[in-house]
């Protein structure tokens, strides 16, 4: 079998294939770095349920910013509560009414819904990979955490992709998702009001070191630095005060400046810290220092350029790939469209075999066929509806709305070769030649796809779609760049 | 407590390796089963040292309000009923104070650094268990959509993690023979598995919870042509907030897991071993949200009918502050590296020596056999 042409790879190494009707670049490069100032809104199908949708844009309602959606949340933890006091015994009419109550208060499955489509019908396939590094990056996994990851992704993610790292790594790390999955809304300093009111009325009060361990291991410095476990304890002190559970819209009394930067100055600790000898002082402002400090050490520059390197490029990334890349961010201060913009252009001259997240596979194969695989929001007409929305990323082992470690899925190819993750690649082509709506003729997929003709005729021979199907979409060109 | 302590009593995801080609073991019948426990094990909470006098000056909330009870010294967390009957029965050896010689708090170097059993994190690209496998020429399965790191070898291991896929069924064998010119080489091997799977289509059961694989892994175990080891990883054990009810449930989730496998190993439990591995222990000091923090030190649970159970293995270092790794954790006095060496040994039958030294490249490392089995 022959190679597909180093365009339509390159699409597939840094984006995603153009959906079918839409051509292959052949000015690739330019195509990505385009990409990297999209701005247009999704336009997608509203509903999953045609060959022939209208492609709309997402309603407002379901992106209504993170205080409306932390106020949503109070206000299920009420009704939550409410209800399990006025069905107390009765377990399944209170299971029903949980569920009526969650949908309405919680976004979760259309947030899922949504990154589905970003990727199945976006066109800026080339933003959402990097969207997916970095949301990948700085993973939020846990079932709180997803109450506004979608906010996290499209507002702290995709919104900072264009800025500095810097930036990023603060805004991500201040977001309700990230101080709620690392716990750092436990976080309240010893020696905060708080933590001596808390104290003189016997009750358990201290740090919490979970989000300053991983903002060193795994957001910025990496443990190459070497910081001790001082350090730690001293960045755990001055991200105490960073979050809270929820967010009463009745008590005026909180002392956060709003909900998108939930400072609470009652729990923060009171004194001087010391992280890797620099001293940070009391107040909101110190985690803003300590992130720039952590952005700009060399330690970080390498980890997370090596991290990109080794998703796009290769799994063993040569030294001219990282000196480039790493003189990209020495030259910008840590500025990531210049970082992104070289990383796109080495992918092009240096990228080397990798095996594709299955995600991504996935995500391809959907966009080859024009298939309409993934739910629309108005598929989504209850809670139970909804779960159904995470079923094919969880399946493949690649859902960003599944419990997972801090530490992401994994970027080497090693990880996603398995007898399973084949056996979910052949169920999945055929999963979606059977519910996907896909009514192209096998051979405008497989010349879109630049299927070589002898192997064209070798699929022509399985007398079932599907099977045909699989045979088109299960194999090397599609499984790895 | 006392140093030096060998107390006896009066009293999710799952990896196989399968039927040996040419086998060293003195008995071809053995086998081999790890609980992963994702997280890091608070030890002291699971293996209680209830006789320490500073544990409640450490950590009183973080103590459940009963506790199953052992003998003066020891006692178990109340979630671990069948472990507590299995204990009774010598079935199951507790251990305490150990881990491997890992002490940066890291989860994801330490969970490297343990299935990977090398120098340093991430130096290994293949596990421990897949090089012991590799010594007697074994191959392997992994029941888990992905095979972890403890299992990889140069022997060929295999996957198991049952489908949920609308819209799709079990592939065939013809397709799949198919499709094998279409893939690069290394989807190959795995599609050749794949068939192999397909076409002696050994796995009925759609249920992939910890227990449900903890079950299926002791029916293939059970069988005589059937895998050498298995893997089942448990997640959700890093509880650094309200730990009391978080790490009650994965207890539970682990003693029914264990009570599975056993029932569904049946007599071949007598010739199977089990060992629980985590990344580090946690901090003795509750902290601040009812949790705690990354430590060091941590209990095991090794179990199996050959094993000799019904004890407390432990160098116990006491929990003073001047007894603590770093002032703040349980210092750990043994070497976890022993107990899998002595699991390895049993198991495949290669001499401690080799396994020292092919497998851990630690041609010191303390050979404990004779204390962990009958």
């Amino acid at each position: 079998m022959s190679a597909k042409s180093p365009e339509l790879n390159y699409t597939m190494r840094v984006g995603l294939i153009p959906r079918l009707g839409s051509p292959i670049p052949n000015d690739p490069i330019n195509w990505a770095i385009d990409q990297l100032s999209y701005n247009q809104p999704l336009k997608s199908p509203a509903a999953n349920r045609s060959t022939d949708p209208t492609y709309e844009e997402w309603p407002a309602n379901l992106d209504p910013g993170l205080k409306e959606r932390l106020i949503n949340l109070h206000r299920w933890d009420e009704a939550r509560e409410s209800l399990r006091n006025k069905h107390a015994g009765e377990e399944r009419l209170l299971r029903q009414k949980l569920d009526e109550a969650q949908f309405k208060y919680d976004l979760r499955w259309f947030d899922a819904a949504k990154f589905n489509h970003y990727g199945a019908y976006g066109e800026d396939p080339v933003r959402q990979r990097l969207g997916h590094f970095w949301f990948n990056h700085f993973t939020v996994g846990s079932y709180d955490s997803f109450y506004t990851a979608g906010d996290f992704y499209e507002h702290r993610i995709l919104d900072n992709l264009n800025g500095t790292f810097a930036d990023l790594l603060y805004e991500a790390t201040t977001h309700y998702s990230m101080l709620r999955y690392l716990d750092n809304v436990d976080n309240v300093s010893p020696n905060s009001e708080q933590g001596r009111h808390r104290r003189q009325k016997g009750k358990q009060v201290g740090l919490n070191d979970n989000l300053a361990r991983e903002i060193m291991e795994l957001h910025s410095c990496s443990p190459a630095q070497g910081y001790t476990e001082e350090d730690i304890h001293n960045a755990a002190r001055i991200l105490a005060g960073w979050g809270d559970y929820s967010f009463n819209p009745r008590w005026a009394y909180q002392d956060w400046k709003s909900a998108d930067y939930p400072y609470i100055r009652k729990r923060a600790d009171t004194g001087t810290k010391v992280v890797m000898g620099k001293k940070y002082g009391r107040g909101s402002s110190a985690l803003r220092e300590f992130t720039n400090d952590l952005a700009a050490l060399d330690k970080t520059r390498e980890y997370i350029c090596h991290k990109l390197a080794l998703h796009f490029i290769s799994d063993e990334p040569g030294k001219r790939v990282m000196q480039a890349l790493e003189n990209s961010w020495k030259n910008s201060n840590g500025n990531l469209l210049a970082v992104h913009t070289k990383l796109l252009e080495l992918a092009w001259s240096e990228g080397e075999n990798k095996v594709l997240w299955p995600s991504h596979w996935l995500f391809n194969i959907v966009r080859a066929a024009d298939a309409h695989y993934f739910d629309g929001h108005q598929d989504i007409t209850s809670w139970q509806m909804g779960r159904e929305v995470v079923k094919p990323m969880r399946e493949l082992g690649n859902s960003f709305w599944e419990e997972r470690q801090p530490n992401g899925f994994p970027l080497k190819s090693r990880e996603w070769i398995s007898l399973e993750h084949l056996d979910r690649r052949v169920r999945f082509a055929q999963s979606v030649w059977n519910r996907a709506f896909v009514t192209a003729k096998p051979k405008e997929i497989m010349d879109h796809l630049q299927v070589p003709q002898s192997y064209q005729s070798k699929v022509m021979g399985f007398s079932q779609g599907h099977e045909q199907f699989i045979a088109m979409t299960v194999n090397r060109w599609m499984m790895e760049v | 407590m006392k140093r030096r302590d060998f107390l006896k009593l009066s009293g999710g995801s799952l990896t196989l390796a399968s039927v040996p080609t040419w086998a060293r073991s003195n008995n071809p019948n053995r086998r081999l089963v790890v609980f992963f426990l994702e997280g890091g094990l608070d030890g002291l909470s699971a293996l209680v040292p209830k006789a320490e006098g500073a544990l409640e000056s450490h950590r009183e909330s973080l103590l459940p309000t009963t506790l199953l009870d052992l003998n003066s010294h020891w006692a178990l967390d109340p979630s671990l009923r069948n472990t507590h009957k299995l204990m009774l029965s010598q079935d199951i050896l507790g251990v305490h104070a150990t881990n491997f010689p890992y002490t940066k708090r890291s989860h994801f170097e330490g969970q490297n650094f343990i299935q990977g059993a090398g120098k340093a994190p991430f130096t290994e690209s293949t596990g421990w268990i897949g090089r012991g496998l590799d010594l007697v020429n074994y191959g392997g399965r992994a029941m888990s959509l992905d095979t972890p790191l403890l299992l990889r070898g140069t022997t060929s291991i295999d996957n198991y993690y049952p489908a949920h896929v609308k819209g799709a069924y079990n592939p065939s064998s013809d397709l799949l023979r198919s499709i094998h010119s279409g893939l690069s080489e290394q989807w190959q091997t795995t599609n050749e598995k794949l068939i192999a799977r397909v076409t002696k289509n050994t796995y009925q059961s759609n249920d992939r919870s910890p227990n449900a694989l903890a079950r299926e892994a002791g029916k293939a175990l059970s069988q005589k042509d059937g895998p050498i080891a298995a893997m089942i990883r448990l997640g959700g054990y890093d509880t650094h907030a309200g730990q009391g009810s978080r790490l009650g449930s994965k207890l539970s989730e682990l003693d029914l897991c264990i009570s599975s496998l056993k029932d569904s190993l049946g007599e071949a439990w007598d010739n199977t071993t089990f060992i629980t591995l985590t990344e580090f222990g946690r901090t003795v000091k509750v902290n601040g949200s009812s949790g705690s923090d990354h430590g060091y030190g941590t209990c095991m649970f090794i179990g199996g009918g050959a094993v000799n159970g019904g004890a407390v293995l432990a160098d116990w270092p006491g929990l003073a502050k001047s007894d603590l790794f770093e002032r703040r954790d349980l210092m750990a006095t043994l070497d976890s590296r022993s107990l899998c060496a002595a699991a390895l040994e049993h198991t495949l039958g290669l001499e401690h020596d080799e396994i020292a030294e092919r497998v851990f490249f630690e041609p010191n490392l303390k050979r404990v056999t004779d204390r962990i089995y009958l």
